[in-house]
């Protein structure tokens, strides 16, 4: 009999717990201070500067490989070409001859890639300089700057 | 919700860029692109990877629109599509270890009055750790339907939630700035 009056003063006492509003409502129209924070944060936002659409930065970046490719065939291409040249000839000037006909300079900081007779060297610019004849190719880094023409140097 | 809302592109635009017509996406990326990066700087709470997902999003966006619902509000649809990928993206993030400064207890300064004056960099640490004391659902709420002034109906869809959570959400985002934004509003034109 006492628990269950016990337990209808716990009921009692539980419904007249005071509740807090809905928190769907809008505080802003009740609390100075929540519609102050809210608007700072507006504000902020509104001032928020967004950067360009990056359109140049997606044409960059497919621009490339192409270039690369077409060095890298080309590269290929004139290797085997001397590889073929230098397993068809009986007799071979010596290495250091070759070096000099292709105009390697003394001062070249690369090595001469010497067995199939390419002269390399680094420029002034960090590229990386093959010789062969009056051929020359200038192996290029992926850099947005396109290089300076060889020819020009 | 209307799928010819005044939110969408233009018909000509939408059915250029259907036609994967170089014009039509670029005036698309002028027009659509402010919207989409500030959501994903919301979203993310970082500038850097705001970029990054805003451009992915946006190549998302193209690539999914031949299969979009005509009659689905165009940016209810690609606000979805940019708040999956900023939550993927979030993910990925959280499981990175923070740079040292991002763990700092920061806005301890007062703030100004009118933000607009601030520099740039410090507007973006202010909102940046603003944010990051929301949690992810009331951040997406908070920029939506606040920052955004996307209406309550569009924010729900967009999330796909009731529109009285967005309401719930929104309220307690609000009260989570308000309580660490409060103090330091108290003297309005304090700074320098």
């Amino acid at each position: 009999m006492s628990e269950e009056k016990d337990e209808k003063s716990w009921n009692e006492l539980w419904r007249k717990l005071e509740t807090p509003d809905p928190i769907d409502g809008d505080d802003r129209a009740r609390d100075p201070r929540t519609a102050a924070a809210t608007a700072w944060m507006k504000a902020a936002w509104g001032a928020l500067e967004c950067p360009a659409p990056p359109v140049a930065r997606r044409g960059r970046r497919l621009r490339f490989p192409p270039a690369l490719a077409a060095v890298a065939a080309l590269v290929l291409a004139l290797l085997g070409a001397l590889a073929f040249q230098q397993g068809n000839s009986g007799s071979r000037p010596p290495v250091h001859e070759i070096a000099r006909d292709l105009g390697a300079t003394e001062d070249a900081t690369g090595t001469e890639t010497a067995k199939v007779a390419v002269g390399r060297r680094v420029t002034a610019s960090g590229e990386i300089e093959l010789k062969k004849g009056r051929l020359r190719l200038l192996l290029v880094s992926p850099t947005p700057n396109p290089p300076e023409d060889p020819e020009e140097n | 919700m209307a799928g010819n809302d005044e939110n969408s592109p233009d018909g000509d635009t939408l059915a250029g860029l259907l036609r994967g017509e170089a014009e039509a996406i670029d005036r698309w990326f002028r027009r659509d692109h402010p919207r989409i990066f500030r959501l994903s700087f919301g979203l993310l709470g970082d500038f850097q990877e705001a970029e990054d997902l805003a451009s992915e999003a946006m190549v998302r966006i193209l690539d999914r629109l031949d299969s979009r619902d005509p009659s689905r509000s165009f940016r209810a649809w690609s606000n979805t599509l940019v708040i999956n990928l900023g939550r993927d993206r979030l993910r990925r993030l959280k499981a990175r270890p923070k740079p040292a400064a991002m763990n700092e207890s920061a806005l301890t300064d007062t703030l100004p009055a009118d933000p607009g004056g601030l520099e740039q960099e410090e507007l973006r640490g202010l909102i940046e750790r603003a944010l990051s004391r929301l949690s992810t659902r009331e951040r997406e709420v908070f920029v939506l339907r606040e920052l955004e002034a996307v209406p309550t109906g569009e924010v729900a869809e967009t999330l796909k939630i009731t529109e009285s959570s967005v309401r719930s959400l929104l309220t307690l985002a609000r009260r989570r700035l308000r309580d660490l934004l409060d103090r330091r509003l108290a003297d309005p034109g304090s700074r320098s």
